[in-house]
């Protein structure tokens, strides 16, 4: 029956050049990035991106905190956390990007798809430092729990779970078009 | 994929996920200990170089971790004799080693499979790879600690294959292998699809 033969080559083919351009893409971003990590750049993503608003969150919702930003630090009286490379969210958004780039689509979709998918990895990236510093306070074994455990599976299942809606959505228009 | 397949493969996504999360923070421990014979056969033909004294799962500061402490033998670093007999300890979490079943396995479960075979045949697959994905994770981020620490007091140099391998999985890399270990899973047992449809025929 060579019909159904040729259709699983096909879809293996993809499935199999999709795996390694995600590889490749991811390892380029990582690379990129760690390389310049210590410069302004990482500064950048660190400092101003990351501990600033989360310090902010902080604040905002537990104005008793008086908590403030120091060399990667979160600082309260209460209690710190450390924001260490790898804490500010850029696996997971150069896991998403990766995918989207990837993903046979247009660049026009992929580059909205990498817009919105990069606001939604660091809400969800504010989301777990903020959760990290009140659990950090309240109780060490859920700190533990979520550190170690929860936030950074989670993480990446809500990203894939949006790239899952992002490439429906891509084909499904891609489908309109041709109608 | 329709709207349908999508529903139904995200939410066999975050189904699974959730039943391997709550079995990683029920059984995550036993999960690693299973591991560790096969970190222990992977350190002894790695480090050539150390004397392994310990590998076990311990504990750091309430964290649950795989701690490794050995003896340099008689070596070479980067042009740098190594003194024998300097002990080293180091420690990675237990949480590294179970992210990659949940991931891999999460995904594997999830994705659209046109019979209960292929689906069966997508686990299967995904089991070599897992096991492939634990052996370069925790063993080699522990030999990368290990050149960390070996570098920063007896060498100018501070990158090593190891070290790089280490940084790389930790920012990131992690994940990127387990969800690539998922799709290989996915691409072999497609490629494995006309061997079981002839053997259900």
């Amino acid at each position: 029956m060579p019909i159904p033969q040729i259709h699983i080559n096909l879809r293996t083919n993809k499935e199999l050049r999709f795996a390694l351009l995600f590889l490749f893409t991811f390892c380029v971003l990582q690379y990129a990035y760690s390389s310049s990590r210590d410069g302004l750049v990482g500064h950048f993503v660190i400092d101003v991106a990351t501990i600033y608003p989360s310090t902010a969150l902080v604040n905002f919702l537990a104005p008793g905190e008086q908590a403030i930003a120091s060399a990667q630090r979160i600082l309260s009286p209460q209690g710190s956390i450390s924001v260490l490379n790898g804490c500010e969210g850029t696996e997971t958004l150069f896991l998403l990007i990766a995918a989207i780039i990837a993903f046979r689509a247009p660049w026009k979709n992929k580059l909205k798809g990498i817009l919105l998918g990069t606001i939604l990895v660091y809400c969800l990236n504010q989301a777990r430092i903020v959760t990290l510093f009140f659990a950090a306070q309240e109780n060490r074994k859920w700190f533990d729990m979520i550190h170690g455990y929860i936030a950074p599976s989670l993480i990446i299942v809500l990203s894939s779970l949006y790239f899952l809606w992002w490439a429906h959505k891509v084909k499904d228009d891609e489908s309109t078009n041709a109608n | 994929m329709n709207q349908r397949t999508l529903i139904n493969s995200a939410g066999l996504f975050i189904i699974a996920y959730l039943v391997l999360l709550t079995l990683s923070l029920y059984f995550g421990s036993e999960y690693a200990r299973l591991l560790l014979p096969l970190y222990r056969w992977e350190l002894g033909h790695l480090a050539q170089g150390y004397q392994i004294q310990s590998l076990m799962l311990g504990d750091n500061r309430g964290e649950g971790v795989v701690s490794l402490s050995l003896l340099t033998k008689y070596f070479v670093l980067d042009k740098q004799v190594i003194p024998p007999g300097i002990s080293i300890s180091c420690s990675t979490l237990i949480g590294h080693a179970f992210q990659h079943p949940l991931l891999i396995f999460s995904l594997v479960i999830a994705w659209p499979a046109s019979t209960l075979a292929q689906r069966i045949a997508q686990l299967c697959c995904a089991i070599p790879f897992l096991i492939l994905v634990e052996l370069l994770d925790i063993p080699l981020i522990l030999l990368g600690s290990v050149q960390d620490i070996l570098m920063a007091n007896f060498s100018t140099a501070n990158d090593s294959f190891m070290i790089g391998w280490m940084n790389f999985l930790n920012g990131g890399g992690r994940p990127a292998l387990s969800l690539f270990a998922a799709m290989m899973a996915i691409v072999c047992s497609r490629l494995l699809g006309p061997m079981y449809h002839q053997h259900s025929i």
